[in-house]
């Protein structure tokens, strides 16, 4: 691994990880999907490193969504699954962190696919609307008002989470 | 849910673990040194195809230069001859 891609690679892990995580809350899935997104940006990296920050995201995120299509074709249907199966609430504001994961995987698989990844933008990437805009090719007031919804949906979906509770979970 | 909470939350559940982060780390790596050899193979193959094609060629600009001179040759022993 070469100075630049290893920096590079320090960059987006975390986002591509946690974008990939956001589509069915699968760790699994999660970790080979961003293997394989991580070793094609390896493979065009002569192109990919001269690329703005936003294109270089761009690009990672429509690997991913190329590759997480293509892993849903040949994966094993339950492999897939949304969360429909589980109980609706895993402890309406439980006591761990498994039950947190679970229930923010629930609230996201809930979203539209694009919607999910402005919200990873937005609250993992911790990216303004305008870099949100410009990394997934839309105007900056259509991500404000996806935001908006998504903002509400995700903090009805977890209410028991908040007033602090998380904390104490995190310690 | 304020967006603070709603950050605070997403960075607590999407964060890879530290022990799979290391994972990830050590597959790509693996992944890319496989690819690495592959691609040297690769290289390799191609250099020694051209290297034969090469000495394909070269061995067939001989022979077209000794039929050459062949005939060359003949035609001035005929030459001498007459």
């Amino acid at each position: 691994m070469t100075e630049t891609f290893n920096e590079f690679y320090q960059s987006y892990v975390r986002l591509v990880y946690a974008t990939a995580l956001s589509r069915n809350g699968i760790p699994c899935a999660a970790e080979d999907l961003t293997q394989e997104t991580m070793l094609r940006a390896w493979r065009g990296f002569e192109q990919v490193q001269n690329l703005a920050p936003a294109a270089q995201r761009a690009w990672l995120l429509t690997t991913l969504r190329n590759l997480t299509v293509d892993a849903v074709r040949k994966e094993k249907p339950d492999r897939w699954q949304s969360w429909e199966s589980q109980p609706e609430q895993s402890s309406g504001g439980g006591t761990d962190m498994s039950s947190l994961r679970l229930d923010v995987a629930k609230a996201l698989t809930k979203l539209d696919p694009l919607d999910r990844e402005i919200v990873v933008l937005r609250y993992f990437a911790d990216l303004s609307s305008p870099e949100i805009g410009e990394t997934l090719s839309m105007p900056e007031s259509t991500v404000r008002r996806r935001l908006m919804n998504c903002r509400e949906k995700l903090a009805t979906a977890l209410a028991p989470w908040s007033e602090g509770e998380t904390n104490e979970n995190n310690g | 849910m304020d967006d603070k909470q709603l950050q605070d939350l997403f960075q607590q559940t999407l964060s890879p673990l530290p022990t799979q982060e290391s994972a990830l780390r050590s597959r790509l790596m693996a992944a890319i040194a496989e690819e690495e050899i592959k691609r040297q193979e690769a290289y390799f193959w191609q250099a020694f195809t051209n290297l034969l094609v090469g000495a394909g060629q070269t061995v067939g600009s001989l022979s077209q230069i000794a039929t050459g001179w062949t005939i060359m040759s003949l035609g001035v022993q005929q030459l001498k001859t007459t």
